[in-house]
């Protein structure tokens, strides 16, 4: 039974989210948060198997992924947020503004993440 | 051999293969961190003995020739000081580093020196500038620099004006007073310093940014850009100011400072009241033949679909909706279909009725390399007039060159390799998937950026340093160039 759930636990949530920004100017940015084999991997670093609770959470809304909102076009630039699941050949794509409340959110999340991929903030 | 045997090997090989392993690990994460200190170190030497980058004369008028003669530079953290002290900043490099540190946890509790420019928290929070009276001291110099940048700003505005007065005819008297007035109406609006890091990634301010926002009419400016050099922040302001007169900014009317949009457009947002400046559509608009230039393939080429390329692309896209609805058929299908046919016949009508007057906006074409491109040349104009003003050559030269300093900042693939090649070697063996996903940061063409701007190489090569004013100050040989749009 434990071999089992072993085996599951190295082969199930395999999941990438790619989030590449570039802004007005043409200042890119990219972050890629991906699981697999039971491990959380940020920019290719691996975070182990568990992470502390904050930023559990904050993974768990990257992969919510950004909240949809309206715009008619984006001055501050723009973000594409790629979401891929190991076991579906196709990935979803969003796509959305650099600036507002919703995508401030997201880099929160995303800043939790990496603060603790660094061993905390400074 | 019995059960008990293998056991007791299984045992031995769980036991000591990951204590090999540690070892190992251990040894290769103490040459990742001596690695990433020695980077760090030659940033830190580099950043206090940065001198004064002098632009070599007589090379190409290009990007890319003056992207290699910094090649030297890749792994500097300034790529650029110009004689005032205020510095560019390698934007590729804070990058590359930032992913780097990743990889050797705790092991850089510190930035690697201490500029807010670099590190925009230590203007916002009081443990990163380094106690109470660093960030009373780094907001006292972020004030003066604001002050500055607003100066610049004012002077761009009155050398668009100016640029505007001279292309006056009597033909064209009351279009050119109309963008004369958008250019007077725009404001400089920058992030509330005392704002938290969240607010000002709100404010559109993630790293190193300015923009028009169409929503207030004003310049937004983020606190990231504020000790770049004169030249660069004035050709930066001088090609924001030019989005509130851009081709696809000129379609829309103005309620004061804020754009009007067409209920077809948004039939949701409530218009922005009666409108003060009317449009001005592009048949009329008294700066076509710079647009028509700019459109050209002896200058940037900035591409802009055709009515016919855009009708296509919806038939295309429901093509492929009603193959999809096919193989995935399931029972109701045919009424998603219907709902989608009734989507596209709205789409296609708005670019029937629309495409004449909003053909240069992303809004209906679905992208804005025009209006980038337009905005380039407003700021090569505006740069030009003041380097005209220069006579010191050697100041001429700076100021010239500085101008495209953004540009090579952000985006010279020479540097890009560089630094890849110097950051693999330093994480490779113990963060080898960092490595893996580094590798390939350096070598992917950023699609996100083409899609809204044409690449930085043909703005420089095609718009900036083919002005023939900044080519003589540069005194620079014509390279792969464009025309000169007039």
């Amino acid at each position: 039974m434990i071999g089992l759930w072993f085996l599951y636990s190295l082969t199930a949530g395999a999941s990438e989210i790619l989030l590449e920004r570039s802004n007005h100017l043409g200042i890119h940015k990219t972050d890629l948060l991906r699981m697999d084999g039971g491990k959380y991997y940020f920019n290719g670093k691996d975070l182990g198997a568990s992470l502390p609770a904050p930023v559990l959470k904050a993974w768990q809304e990257m992969e919510k992924g950004p909240l949809p909102v309206k715009g008619l076009s984006c001055p501050a630039g723009i973000y594409r947020f790629t979401q891929k699941e190991k076991e579906k050949t196709k990935s979803q794509e969003r796509r959305g503004c650099t600036s507002g409340a919703a995508y401030a959110k997201l880099i929160r999340s995303l800043e939790v993440i990496r603060s603790h991929a660094r061993g905390g903030p400074r | 051999m019995n059960p008990g045997t293998w056991l007791f090997l299984f045992a031995l090989m769980l036991g000591s293969a990951p204590a090999h392993a540690k070892d190992s690990g251990r040894a290769e994460m103490e040459s990742a961190i001596e690695n990433l200190t020695r980077i760090r170190s030659a940033l830190k030497k580099s950043a206090t003995t940065c001198e004064i980058y002098d632009p070599p004369p007589k090379v190409a008028c290009t990007f890319e020739s003056y992207c290699g003669q910094m090649t030297g530079k890749a792994q500097d953290f300034y790529l650029f000081q110009d004689s005032e002290g205020h510095q560019v900043l390698n934007y590729q490099m804070m990058d590359y580093l930032s992913m780097a540190e990743s990889c050797a946890p705790e092991a850089f509790p510190q930035t690697v020196i201490q500029d807010p420019f670099a590190y925009p928290e230590m203007f916002l929070v009081e443990q990163a500038a380094g106690g109470a009276k660093k960030l009373r001291e780094n907001q006292e110099r972020l004030q003066k620099e604001v002050n500055r940048t607003q100066g610049l700003f004012n002077d761009a505005q009155k050398r668009i004006v100016q640029l505007l007065q001279k292309k006056k005819t009597p033909g064209n008297s009351a279009e050119i007073e109309n963008m004369i007035s958008r250019i007077k109406s725009v404001r400089f609006e920058t992030p509330d310093i005392k704002m938290n890091p969240s607010a000002l990634v709100e404010y559109g301010c993630e790293s190193a940014n300015a923009y028009f926002d169409p929503e207030s009419g004003g310049v937004k400016v983020c606190p990231q850009l504020m000790n770049l050099p004169d030249s660069t922040l004035l050709f930066t302001l001088a090609h924001e100011l030019g989005h509130a007169i851009d081709p696809c900014r000129m379609s829309f009317g103005l309620a004061k400072t804020q754009r009007v949009v067409p209920e077809w457009m948004d039939p949701i947002t409530l218009p922005a009241g009666p409108v003060t400046t009317p449009a001005v559509p592009p048949s009329k608009n008294p700066l076509k033949s710079v647009i028509a230039c700019l459109q050209s393939p002896g200058s940037i080429g900035a591409h802009v679909p055709t009515k016919e390329d855009l009708l296509k692309d919806i038939d295309m896209e429901f093509e492929s909706l009603k193959e999809l609805a096919a193989q995935e058929s399931v029972p109701g299908e045919e009424k998603l279909t219907d709902l989608g046919e009734s989507n596209f016949t709205e789409e296609k009508k708005k670019i029937n009725d629309h495409y004449a007057d909003f053909l240069y906006c992303e809004e209906l074409a679905g992208q804005k390399h025009m209006q980038e491109a337009f905005a380039d040349w407003v700021g090569t104009e505006v740069v030009a007039d003041k380097v005209s003003s220069i006579s010191d050559p050697q100041k001429a030269r700076e100021y010239a060159f500085a101008s495209s300093a953004f540009f090579m900042g952000a985006d010279c693939a020479n540097l890009r390799q560089s630094l890849t090649t110097k950051m693999v070697a330093a994480v490779k063996k113990s963060c080898p998937d960092l490595a893996a996903k580094m590798e390939s940061f350096g070598t992917a063409t950023d699609s996100l950026t083409e899609l809204s701007h044409p690449a930085s190489s043909r703005r420089v090569n095609k718009i900036l340093f083919s002005h023939p004013t900044l080519q003589k100050a540069l005194n620079c040989r014509p390279g792969d160039n464009g025309k000169e749009c007039l």
